[in-house]
């Protein structure tokens, strides 16, 4: 309501339809967060939150909370959550105890007036060393898994002069899991965000350190294949994940802990951060999901060098595209449903999986069910195909 | 003028209408889980372990009993079909668990509260029928016979 200060506000509401394109104006237009302040802020950054939020930040990070759909879950004791919300609050925590990051943090969510009309597709909020420094809403464009219109925003806000590329960039996706016909359009988007990180700095060859994918089946050959020309490595979980989601809280810590000059003192150094991040985070995700569920629980460190060149020479036993007629089709015989999955190790000629595909897995089975005493996880899962050509 | 409230009102139906489907589906799918829920809370206030097992045999009956009403409707399409009867799979392996058939072991008295949150959890982790696989009607249609019989 910041902009209505001062206004007439009654004369503002006199007739219906003048009160909705205010309200329209309030809801689509870009606020400042209170307590942002305005002092020392640029031309570039006029809501900056003071000489802190002007200062490059060495790392990036960079969320996608979808939040359209059925997002409940029941926490400890029955109380009901919403999983976008939690995974947005988060965030925020992350962003806010980061004070050497930059995070971009965009919740897909529709903005309605009155419940019914949609004014906005998703907010936006930026922080820059601790301090919220801008927050607006925004249309999405490019489909339901398309990012183009987050990545303009990335482009158009985040900082542009930097002394060197940030010591770390990590994208975080937190939503269902993102269907394979989806997914050229979900990389390409990733791959949006990638070239704008490159443009900034110039040496990075793989832009994101990390990418997280918090969704059921991220650890699926296609998805993993299509991202991994843009990060070092991909945290995901093959299998189905609960709604708690991945936890990526250590991004706070991690952050402050490092040493300043690790990302530029030594070749290598890039991976060495992705590969100790992606474990941290791999371990207390995997932790906070066996304390919590008793779901079956795989999580994966999938370093996308070794995973690629695996999946590679193996692309007919994952990729319908390339594979014989009916090889990787068994699932109607066997009453399988279309688009369910398994481990892509009963796949023929994928082998074995695991640390020989780059995949570091963290597994324990379920408490109850078929699968309760299974021992280990490939850390791919391979979606069952029916007959017939792909349905894509 | 007096047009005016019924011409806004049309315009609000016009611009609400397309979003009625997957709204819909939303609503009734965080309905089906609440009330999923609930019968999860029954399941751990009951003291009595015969009682934990009656109100879990009850639910998983009436489950199969909607999936089974809702595979029969002309309105479903064969891949959607096909989803439902591998829904009623899980339900009665479910079912096959808490009785120790079909090579289960039957789920220990201790094990009945830990037994619920497992099932309602694979069930919440992912949208029902897998969420993007079922047609927004047909998720509509079967979480409404799924409401009615929780």
């Amino acid at each position: 309501m910041r902009i209505l200060t001062g206004y007439p506000i009654r004369r503002a509401f006199a007739s219906a339809p003048a009160a909705i394109l205010a309200l329209c104006l309030v809801a689509c237009a870009p606020s400042v967060p209170p307590g942002a302040g305005s002092g020392g802020g640029g031309a570039s950054f006029p809501h900056a939150a003071g000489a802190a939020a002007d200062r490059p930040a060495r790392f990036q990070f960079i969320y996608v909370i979808h939040g359209e759909g059925s997002y409940g879950f029941s926490g400890a004791a029955g109380v009901r959550k919403s999983a976008d919300s939690e995974a947005l609050a988060r965030a925020g925590e992350v962003a806010l105890r980061s004070p050497d990051a930059e995070v971009f943090v965009f919740h897909q969510k529709p903005i309605r007036l009155f419940g019914a009309f949609r004014i906005a597709d998703g907010t936006m909020r930026q922080y820059r060393n601790g301090s919220l420094v801008r927050k607006e809403n925004y249309r999405r464009t490019g489909g339901a898994f398309g990012l183009e219109a987050e990545a303009a925003r990335f482009r158009k806000h985040a900082f542009r002069i930097r002394p060197e590329p940030p010591a770390g960039r990590v994208f975080l996706y937190f939503g269902h899991g993102v269907p394979e016909a989806g997914l050229p359009s979900f990389a390409r988007g990733i791959g949006l965000f990638a070239a704008a990180g490159a443009d900034a700095g110039g040496r990075d060859t793989k832009p994101f350190s990390l990418v997280v994918l918090s969704s059921c089946n991220g650890g699926i050959p296609a998805a993993v294949r299509a991202l991994a020309p843009h990060a070092i490595r991909i945290l995901a979980s093959p299998g189905e994940l609960h709604l708690s989601y991945l936890d990526a809280g250590a991004l706070s810590r991690l952050s402050r802990d490092g040493d300043p000059r690790a990302a530029a003192a030594f070749p290598g150094a890039r991976a060495a951060l992705a590969e100790s991040w992606g474990r941290a985070l791999a371990e207390e995700s995997f932790a906070g999901l066996r304390r919590r569920t008793s779901t079956a629980v795989t999580v994966a460190l999938y370093d996308t060098d070794k995973a690629a060149a695996y999946l590679d020479v193996r692309r007919s036993a994952w990729d319908p595209a390339a594979a014989p007629a009916d090889s990787l089709a068994s699932a109607a015989s066997q009453g399988i449903p279309r688009h369910a999955f398994r481990d892509c190790s009963e796949n023929p000629g994928f082998g074995p999986g695991g640390s020989e595909s780059g995949a570091a897995v963290f597994f324990r089975p379920a408490r109850f069910g078929p699968e309760k005493g299974r021992a280990s996880h490939s850390g791919w899962e391979c979606p069952v195909r029916e007959p017939g050509p792909p349905s894509g | 003028m007096k047009k005016f409230p019924l011409m806004l009102a049309f315009a609000f139906l016009a611009a609400s209408a397309p979003l009625s489907a997957s709204s819909g589906s939303v609503l009734v799918e965080e309905r089906y889980k609440a009330a999923l829920n609930r019968i999860v809370q029954e399941v751990r206030a009951t003291p009595d372990p015969v009682g934990k097992r009656e109100i879990l045999g009850k639910y998983l009956d009436k489950m199969q009993s909607g999936l089974r009403q809702a595979g029969g409707m002309e309105s479903i399409t064969g891949p959607d079909r096909r989803t439902l009867v591998s829904m009623g799979e899980k339900v009665a392996a479910y079912q096959a668990e808490l009785l120790g058939q079909s090579g289960y072991a039957a789920v220990a008295d201790a094990d009945l509260d830990a037994f619920a949150g497992y099932m309602q959890q694979a069930m919440e982790q992912a949208p029902i029928g897998g969420g993007v696989y079922l047609s927004g009607g047909a998720i509509i249609i079967i979480l409404l016979i799924l409401l009615l019989i929780t």
